[in-house]
């Protein structure tokens, strides 16, 4: 089975462990890391090189768009958040073109 | 005017440039008569009095406006027959005891009619104001509670909540339970609290207590709180939400936004006849604060609807921290 390299970014304690214990049931996918901020995930994905990144859009510090916009790396990207509004901006920033 | 051209035309021989000059100098001296008691009623707040205590006063006042109307149109009458009228006239007294009760009465009767329609006009006047003071209030306190309301039930304080009451179930399920109780008093708060602008100090600070403790439970040692509350004010009332306003304030645009979090700081202290609420949080006022506007400008509102612009409310920086302060006047 193909191994899925991931790394799970949010502000929140609570919410990184609620996300590493419903990634659980997923074998398929091993979770590297954990950051709680723009700037301890901009190096963890330079050092780590994930293949894939669960990430919070409202951050203190930068935000999870500016986190982006940044990276060299950029892997595949699940935006996890509870703004609505948030919703229709990820799939701009998401369409590769 | 009637009354003088009755007067004069009684008198027997009325003259045109007479006539003239009478009416000049009497619309002259009304005007200043009525200026004197206009200056004098505002002075002394008389457009502020009830009906009731205004009739009483209008009782006096309008034959003393009466007896002054007297002495001011007989003396000018008197005055302006020995300059322009050729032939000698009778004494003043025989002037005086002839015209006076005619002159009298016409006084009292006009500046009857003269007082009551300028107090009815500013009465009016009053009534529309604090009429329409009152639906601004209204509609202030209305728009508070929605605020708050959509506040709490807003997507993202609400989805924080439960997702944050769904990961401590597994691994603190009394938090859990507390943070559901806490969520429900939040809500409860919103939806049923009735539509009182007032409420006692105690149960507004209960309510910021409460919201404190949830978030502390999602955002953990980023959140530390610490509330500095004069007990004896517990019983005074104050504007619903008022403080909650400024707390939620304080978490969103100051310690979400701070890496390590930060605490927050609640004071309420009575100093010089006002009690004193202050919010302190970390960060920096933000420059364009379209978004905190919302909230804060209907507290403002609010604040001066309810206490006549005694109350105030400031926010400033204070070194490294935002300060936000209510001032309101104990009565």
């Amino acid at each position: 089975m193909r191994n899925i390299r991931t790394l799970i970014i949010d502000d929140e304690r609570g919410a990184r462990q609620e996300l590493r214990r419903m990634l659980k049931s997923y074998p398929q996918i091993t979770v590297l890391g954990e950051a709680a901020n723009a700037d301890e995930a901009e190096q963890l994905i330079g050092l780590l090189k994930p293949e894939l990144i669960f990430l919070d859009i409202q951050m203190p510090g930068r935000s999870g768009f500016d986190l982006l916009e940044n990276l060299v790396h950029v892997p595949q990207v699940i935006f996890v958040t509870a703004f609505d509004s948030y919703a229709v901006q990820a799939f701009e920033v998401s369409d590769p073109s | 005017m009637y009354w003088t051209f009755q007067c004069w035309s009684a008198a027997g021989n009325f003259r045109f440039d007479f006539a003239v000059i009478q009416f000049v100098s009497d619309v002259g001296m009304y005007i200043l008569i009525t200026h004197l008691y206009r200056n004098f009623a505002n002075k002394n707040r008389w457009q502020n009095l009830s009906l009731k205590k205004l009739i009483w006063r209008m009782l006096i006042v309008i034959p003393v406006m009466g007896i002054f109307y007297l002495l001011v149109t007989i003396s000018k009458l008197y005055l302006v027959r020995l300059l322009f009228l050729s032939h000698p006239s009778q004494s003043f007294t025989e002037f005086f005891s002839i015209n006076a009760p005619g002159i009298l009465v016409a006084g009292i009767r006009l500046m009857a009619i003269w007082l009551l329609a300028y107090h009815l006009y500013h009465y009016a006047k009053r009534e529309i104001r604090l009429s329409v003071e009152n639906a601004r209030l209204e509609l202030s306190i209305k728009q508070s509670q929605l605020d708050n309301l959509s506040a709490q039930l807003n997507p993202h304080f609400l989805f924080n909540a439960l997702n944050n009451i769904k990961s401590l179930l597994y691994t603190r399920p009394d938090a859990a339970g507390r943070a559901i109780d806490l969520l429900s008093e939040l809500l409860r708060n919103g939806l049923y609290k009735g539509s009182a602008m007032l409420i006692r100090l105690n149960e507004e600070v209960d309510l910021v207590r409460d919201y404190l403790e949830l978030e502390c439970l999602r955002m953990e040692e980023r959140l530390n709180y610490d509330l500095d509350i004069d007990i004896s004010l517990s019983g005074l009332m104050v504007p619903r939400l008022c403080i909650q306003t400024l707390v939620e304030n304080g978490v969103k645009h100051g310690i979400a936004l701070e890496k390590h979090g930060g605490k927050i700081e609640v004071m309420i202290k009575e100093y010089d006849g006002f009690v004193n609420i202050r919010v302190l949080n970390p960060g920096k006022l933000e420059q364009d604060k379209t978004v905190a506007g919302i909230g804060l400008h209907n507290l403002k509102e609010r604040l001066d609807l309810s206490y006549h612009h005694r109350a105030s409310f400031s926010l400033y920086e204070m070194g490294q921290k935002v300060c936000s302060e209510i001032k309101i006047p104990i009565r």
